[in-house]
């Protein structure tokens, strides 16, 4: 019996229990999409090869597992690449397949021909492609291999048609699922669990490594042992609830800064000091810092570490944990919280009081009402990134994210997200915040929902505008010479209701929680598109501008 | 004191390179004051500073229970001590804390010489 390589990589797909993929249909790539039909792996086709990658992104980083995707040669490849940046920079493991012309027709002028390779080779972990379809499944493991392995990341697999829709004497094939965790040397561990134990003002940040690593109970028992408050980010929040007594959630970003400002140790794990703590600047000079990482170059970066422990997230806190004692850092807790409250006072009367216009901040606090803890919340924006990341809770792994808030500061993946969030928890209420601005990249996809059903609800923070660009403007330049920042009124609700979606426009107070729950009802699709005050500038925004500014 | 550090202010917008770096073109108003509304507004518009009595309008504010304890923190003007306070119910911020972060490294610039 023959089989082709398209059905190849359904079968191997298969087999590794990959059970949905995410792309546009395209020539190149025909016997690989009836590969996919016929082992019966679900296809979600969407309307922009960005969002694809964006979903597969998704899906790894609320499943723990390599997220797949799929794209046609040439205009395919390159609309993708958007979202291959963004899982490079996140580290997230997304297997990209990926048509190309003809071998038979290299350097002829080939419909779509182009060096596909070399434009995404920076942008991945291992790129390749295919010259024999007998070694589809053997290409394959290598792709999930190099995705998984270490530190995280996009790889990317070349599949010309004259290997695809070829066919070969059938064979049989088992896809390697092993995974091999590092653990750190025991000399660093003592070190560390010397400082942890010594600290009287600690604090403990997690981020993506922590997610990818799958390791509550280890995370929870080193917590909870030590008494250490904590902050989890990125791919790493809702690894433990945020609403966890030692969790600082509650005071925000700003209560994270001025925490990271008075504790005398930090333990980071899984984590990069990048720009958004101002490459380790924000760090006191005096304070020991304690380095968890999967990735030993980034133990040392932007900030000496006082101990590295080079190795995966969970393991390492499994083998600190006998090591650090039982203790109990409450008084520290209920200063640091203390304050932060006094930091972020205004921010939580805006919650709590009705305004006219709507501020961001109090849209985010009547949807939290509404959808609670148990909800997933994806964020998308600039400004809106703020308010929803510090607006929102919940108990959920990943519950709160915001890709835009992320390195590549990814606009337009609020809406992918939340699709694969949806289908990784049927059963679970997703959520976007969005800016209208971000809404413009992806918000098509709302037909790829309608087609798929695949229900959520989309918040529009509608300020008219690239509102973290205009006010960074009018902090920078002056408010008379905004350039390219003012978007206008748009009816984004109604396109989504063009679109077999449910649409609900707010523009008042009082109005939020019955259009959102109208919206959550309605088990469509839906967009509330809610008129906010144009003139709110988050505190991310000056972070922002001071980043930029060279004189 | 105020009056003094609006001084110190000036002064480092006309003759510290650091402090005329980092303040830029920025269009910022900081107000410090008392629970019972005495205090003075900074104002940082396009790399020029002054101050006002006037305590009408402005971007963020630090706010202290009693003159003693802002006076106790200024002078120490550490980023611990603002802390303690906050910490014990003695200072809040109205508007953006981010702000206040931004003038706090401000002054602390303006104090450095250069």
């Amino acid at each position: 019996m023959s089989i082709n390589g398209g059905h190849l990589i359904g079968s191997y797909l298969s087999r590794r229990g990959v059970q949905c993929v995410f792309g546009i249909s395209g020539g190149h790539i025909e016997s690989l999409l009836d590969g996919l039909q016929h082992y019966t792996i679900q296809t979600i086709d969407v309307r922009h090869e960005q969002a694809a990658v964006m979903m597969a992104h998704a899906m790894a980083v609320y499943t723990g597992k390599p997220g797949v995707c799929f794209l046609t040669a040439g205009p395919g490849f390159t609309n993708g690449i958007t979202g291959i940046a963004n899982a490079c920079l996140d580290n997230a493991p997304v297997v990209v397949l990926c048509g190309r012309h003809p071998l038979r027709d290299d350097h002829k002028g080939a419909l779509q021909e182009m060096n596909q390779i070399d434009v995404v080779k920076p942008l991945v972990k291992w790129c390749a492609t295919c010259y024999d379809t007998r070694r589809i499944p053997e290409y394959l493991d290598m792709a999930f291999r190099y995705a998984l392995c270490g530190r995280p990341g996009p790889v990317f697999l070349e599949l010309p048609p004259d290997i695809l829709n070829v066919a070969v004497e059938d064979f049989e094939f088992h896809p390697t699922t092993d995974i091999f965790k590092v653990t750190p040397d025991s000399e660093n561990l003592y070190k560390a669990a010397e400082i942890i134990n010594s600290a009287r003002k600690p604090l403990f940040i997690g981020g993506s490594g922590l997610g990818y690593s799958n390791c509550p109970l280890e995370l929870q028992a080193f917590i909870e042992k030590t008494g250490i408050p904590f902050m989890l980010l990125n791919g790493g929040r809702g690894v433990l609830p945020d609403n966890h007594p030692l969790s600082i959630w509650n005071i925000g970003n700003v209560g994270l800064l001025m925490t990271l400002s008075q504790a005398d140790v930090l333990v980071a794990a899984g984590i990069r000091f990048n720009w958004l703590f101002q490459s380790g600047a924000v760090i006191p000079p005096g304070a020991k810092v304690v380095r968890i990482d999967i990735e030993p170059t980034e133990i040392n970066r932007n900030r000496k570490a006082d101990a590295g422990l080079f190795g995966d997230a969970g393991t390492t806190l499994k083998a600190l944990l006998p090591l650090v004692e039982q203790k109990n850092h409450n008084e520290w807790l209920t200063m640091l919280t203390n304050a932060g409250y006094a930091f972020i006072d205004s921010e939580i009367k805006l919650r709590q009081l009705p305004s006219e216009p709507i501020h961001p901040i109090r849209l985010v606090a009547r949807a939290q009402e509404v959808f609670g803890t148990d909800a997933l919340y994806v964020i998308d924006g600039g400004d809106t990134s703020y308010f929803g990341l510090v607006g929102f809770q919940s108990k959920h792994k990943a519950g709160v994210i915001s890709q835009s808030a992320g390195l590549l500061g990814c606009l337009g993946a609020g809406i992918p997200f939340a699709i694969a969030a949806k289908l990784v928890h049927p059963d679970k209420q997703v959520v976007v915040l969005t800016g209208d601005g971000s809404f413009g990249f992806n918000g098509f996809e709302f037909d790829t929902a309608v087609r798929h059903n695949i229900p959520f609800v989309c918040i529009v923070n509608n300020d008219c505008a690239w509102g973290m660009i205009k006010h960074s403007q009018e902090l920078s330049i002056g408010k008379e010479r905004v350039t390219c920042a003012e978007l206008g009124l748009r009816r984004y609700e109604k396109v989504v209701d063009g679109m077999g979606g449910h649409g609900e426009f707010v523009d008042s107070d009082s109005d939020i929680i019955p259009a959102l729950t109208r919206a959550k009802d309605s088990g469509k699709p839906a967009c509330v598109n809610v008129l906010t005050d144009p003139t709110v500038t988050s505190p991310a925004t000056p972070l922002f501008y001071q980043s930029l500014k060279f004189e | 004191m105020l009056r003094a550090l609006s001084l110190v202010l000036r002064i480092a917008s006309k003759r510290n390179k650091a402090f005329q770096h980092y303040i830029g073109n920025v269009n910022i108003k900081i107000a410090i004051k008392t629970k019972d509304n005495k205090g003075r507004t900074f104002l940082f518009s396009r790399g020029r500073v002054s101050s006002s009595r006037s305590l009408k309008e402005y971007d963020a504010a630090l706010v202290f229970s009693n003159p003693v304890i802002a006076y106790k923190v200024l002078k120490e003007g550490t980023q611990e001590a603002s802390f303690y306070a906050a910490a014990t119910g003695n200072l809040y911020i109205e508007g953006m804390a981010f702000f206040i972060q931004w003038f706090n490294d401000a002054v602390t610039i303006a104090m450095k010489k250069k």
